[in-house]
């Protein structure tokens, strides 16, 4: 059995009527349509064009696929595959009614299923995403770095005083470990300040995101399983009740990969509480144990990372952290939560694509300027690095943080 | 389609506006909406203006290709290929809004203009006007793909079809010359009048299913919003007890848009893949219209609804207060119903699991309640939830009546219990005297092109006049579905 076979339904539910082409924000009670509404949506639409490149195209390929009509191994079907950040808008437009309809069209899904399917036909992967996924079988990170220096960010001192076991495990993830150190610095000082128990795992591995997110799920040279099960086994060893990341992707991977929607294929339940960052510090927030206090004098806007946004759903706790802060000035972007232009480093494309990715990037570098802020603050390092990225090569005068480091900044 | 042909195209509209890769190609199918029947083509091309399109209509000509206009795409199967070797051509580069002019209340745009880029447009600019979008269709429709096929709009009750509000157009023509319609036509003049001297040519690409040219601009009416807006609904028993009073309302000319149906309508918005039906809910009548109101004063809307409760209040001496009555929506219902672009139609795909098949029929008002009980008697034969809409146009000259047909997609039997359902209904409503909305290639075209007076014929001679070669979405219209039977005409 094929996986595609496994959302035939989803395949099939797609009328083709093209919603997933633009972002849908209803009107004011004046029947006004605010700026972000009707704008584009879809990072791959908008580059490649043609039909295919959109969400509805890619369910009746989905269609011709399983109806024999295109086959996984012809070479011309791989960039439709896998020029996509797999960033969800296109499935978040689609299935607004679907509360209260129960119309469902899991349109990532059959992307990463056709991924699957794809890697399996010996198609897939793009050659720099096969190359981070043989490394992460070997070196259990997609950056291509040693296993052996995935703690070298942290300073000694910090690491001695790491207890063996806590409550909470911070998994720091592959992109704060070896290319956004400052966040994961940031994070263990604030969980300092805060005086959590907490640790961290001394061994461990790619939360398996990049893996499942480019059909990488059970290869000859990586089992995005085995590495999803030595982190849940890992995890346990610690004793911790709580999984905390900083990275949207490795939350979304732990909270929603490993329990539901990829379960069958990792086989990696668990039972920790699995919240993101700035969900445990809103909370904290919120019960009082808490405050920033220090000023912070920065006009900036939140950018909503996918897989913490339209993929898990949170929308509220980073900015109830920003506006918390004082002297930070939260503005929206037209284009905000639900609606939010993807970053354009998921999906593989940061390494499938990467100019195009900063290209995606860009566009919303520019949509935050256009504000006038002063930064644009993320919530997920991946995001953060590809933002960064565009402001180099565009040249602007943004700066970028994660929540976290403004939140140290404060407290 | 040879490498040759491939490469010409490339030449004309740029390498990265052309392919012929199956996997992109294969996503150009859609076998709902309009019609089921849909066939990938064998190319696609994506010009960005009307003499790229020219030059391929002419490369086209040529070598005997048949040519596909595809805008939006919102038509369904209608604005995919009939047959094999076709080239689609993708208008959505040209999506631009070339003028508006809001003393003669109108808008220039090209064939790529959404209904929601038009709508917002207006909004941040023009406040006070609109463009007539289809209500209820996701907003991603085009207005030159709905105006084409005679399309409903949100204003269509008051001020006719879709195709009522185009006061010209350009179009490259099958062998590759531009022309325009109306006043338009004249290069000193505006874009203010349907008509240049002679007949309406403007009205000969309405309707004509890209079987004559490609319309690559046109001048369509924007119209004035209304202050003051509500919602009135009747609810009844049985169509025979809704028709009459509703048209005597429509005959007052003061209502914006009247659409309603039965009460299947509601219970199909939800995903159920059942079989009987889910039976009426207390709070639904079997069968309703809203009268969608627009005023300048308060004083007025309140006038026209007193009226329409006056005339409401006569039919129910005549009818009974059981049969006839007025259906108070919720403030929450009359926002949905009034919030336009909406796309309320969408839910209904999941129903049954994707398929969905609008089988629309203009019929006049007086004669609608008879095509809809005859709807839903046919559609309970088929086993298919009966789910029929209901909407007047032109002040209720006319009706739209349109059985909503759900299917599982993935069901072979399903998808020729719909084609069966659609032959059956069209000898029906023929008979009856109805006229296919947007003619499908199977069964309306050739059923309702058999039955006219010499009208088929005229199409014919007029086809042959504009494309020799017949390379314009050929079978569509019931216009030579292949090259044998235009050697035989």
């Amino acid at each position: 059995m094929t996986h595609i076979e496994k959302y035939k339904e989803d395949a099939y539910n797609c009328l083709h009527c093209r919603l997933c082409t633009f972002t849908w924000a209803w009107p004011n009670e004046k029947g006004i349509w605010p700026k972000g509404s009707f704008q584009a949506t879809c990072p791959s639409g908008e580059k490649y064009k043609f039909e295919a490149y959109f969400g509805g195209g890619r369910s009746w390929l989905a269609r011709a696929v399983l109806e024999g009509k295109v086959s996984l191994t012809d070479p011309s079907i791989i960039d439709v595959l896998y020029a996509c950040p797999t960033c969800g808008s296109c499935q978040q437009q689609c299935t607004l009614e679907e509360p209260e309809v129960g119309y469902r069209h899991r349109i990532m899904n059959l992307i990463e299923a056709l991924r699957a399917d794809a890697v399996k036909a010996g198609l897939g992967p793009l050659p720099k995403q096969k190359a981070f996924g043989v490394h992460v079988g070997k070196e259990y990170n997609p950056y291509l770095e040693m296993h052996k220096d995935r703690l070298n960010w942290l300073s000694p001192d910090v690491m001695a005083k790491l207890p063996e076991r806590a409550e909470t495990v911070y998994y720091v993830g592959c992109t704060s470990s070896y290319r956004q150190k400052e966040l994961a610095k940031a994070t263990v000082d604030v969980f300092d300040k805060i005086g959590l128990d907490f640790t961290i795992m001394r061994d461990e591995w790619c939360c398996t995101s990049p893996l499942l997110r480019t059909g990488q799920w059970e290869t000859s040279w990586v089992s995005a399983k085995d590495v999803a099960q030595h982190n849940v086994n890992e995890a346990a060893k610690t004793g911790a009740k709580r999984i905390v990341t900083t990275c949207a992707g490795c939350y979304r991977a732990w909270k929603k990969d490993y329990l539901e929607e990829y379960a069958d294929v990792l086989n990696a339940k668990h039972n920790f509480e699995v919240i993101h960052t700035t969900q445990l510090l809103d909370r904290l927030l919120k019960e009082g144990k808490t405050k920033p206090t220090k000023e912070v004098k920065m006009r900036v806007t939140y950018h909503d990372p996918c897989h913490l946004g339209r993929h898990m759903g949170e929308y509220d706790a980073p900015r109830n952290l920003l506006k918390a802060i004082p002297g930070i000035e939260l503005i929206e972007m037209p284009r905000t939560r639900e609606n939010a232009w993807c970053c354009g480093s998921g999906g593989g494309v940061k390494s499938g694509y990467p100019e195009w990715a900063i290209e995606i990037s860009g566009e919303r570098i520019k949509e935050a300027e256009a504000l006038g802020v002063d930064a644009i603050v993320s919530g997920c390092p991946f995001c953060e690095r590809n933002l960064a990225d565009a402001i180099s090569k565009y040249d602007s005068k943004l700066k970028t943080y994660d929540v976290i480091e403004l939140l140290n900044q404060s407290l | 389609m040879d490498q040759a042909t491939v490469k010409a195209l490339q030449d004309i509209v740029g390498a990265e506006n052309v392919s012929d890769a199956k996997p992109v190609v294969e996503a150009y199918v859609t076998k709902a909406i309009m019609d089921v029947s849909s066939q990938a083509p064998a190319v696609v091309v994506r010009p960005k203006s009307a003499e790229e399109i020219q030059l391929t209509l002419r490369l086209a000509n040529q070598k005997k290709i048949p040519v596909v206009p595809h805008s939006g795409g919102l038509s369904g199967g209608d604005a995919t290929p009939t047959g094999e070797g076709a080239i689609l051509l993708d208008l959505r580069r040209m999506n631009k809004i070339i003028e508006v002019n809001t003393d003669a209340r109108y808008m220039v745009i090209e064939p790529g203009v959404t209904s929601a880029e038009a709508w917002k447009h207006m909004q941040d600019n023009h406040p006070g006007y609109r463009p007539g979008i289809p209500d209820g269709a996701p907003p991603s429709a085009t207005i030159v793909g709905n105006y084409l096929d005679r399309g409903f709009h949100f204003l269509s009750t008051k001020y006719g079809c879709g195709a009522e509000a185009v006061l010209g157009l350009e179009a490259v023509l099958p062998t590759g010359e531009i022309v325009r319609t109306g006043a338009g036509a004249l290069p000193t003049s505006r874009w203010f009048y349907r008509w240049m001297f002679g007949p309406d040519l403007t009205g000969l690409f309405l309707g004509s299913q890209g079987t004559l040219g490609v319309v690559t601009k046109m001048a369509v009416k924007v119209f004035p919003m209304s202050h003051f807006r509500d919602v009135v609904a009747f609810g009844a028993s049985h169509w025979n007890y809704l028709i009459e009073p509703c048209l005597e309302v429509l005959k007052t000319e003061t209502v914006d848009l009247a659409q309603g149906g039965n009460y299947h309508l509601a219970t199909t918005r939800r995903a159920r893949y059942q079989w009987p039906p889910v039976p009426k809910p207390k709070f639904l009548p079997n069968v309703w219209m809203n009268f969608e109101l627009g005023a300048e004063t308060r004083g007025q809307l309140r006038n026209v609804k007193r009226k329409i409760a006056k005339i409401l209040k006569k039919h129910q001496r005549k009818y009974g207060e059981d049969n006839l009555f007025e259906w108070k929506l919720d403030t929450r219902s009359i926002a949905a119903r009034l919030t336009k672009p909406n796309r309320i139609s969408v839910p209904y795909a999941g129903h049954k699991g994707g398929g969905l098949l609008f089988i629309a029929w203009y019929v006049p008002w007086q004669d609608s309640g008879k095509f809809c009980e005859t709807a839903e008697k046919l559609m309970e034969g088929y086993k298919v939830s009966p789910a029929v809409w209901l909407a007047a146009v032109d002040h209720g000259r006319q009706a739209l009546v349109m059985p909503i047909v759900l299917f599982d997609p993935k069901s072979p039997e399903e998808l020729k219990t719909v084609e069966e359902l659609d032959r059956k209904m069209a000898e029906q409503y023929l008979n009856m005297g109805g006229i296919p909305y947007r003619p499908n290639l199977k069964v309306h075209a050739p059923m309702a092109m058999a039955k006219s007076i010499g009208y088929y014929d005229l199409l014919k001679r007029i086809k042959r006049a504009v494309d020799p070669n017949g390379i314009m979405h050929p079978g569509r219209l019931g216009l030579y579905a292949s090259e044998e039977e235009l050697k035989k005409e």
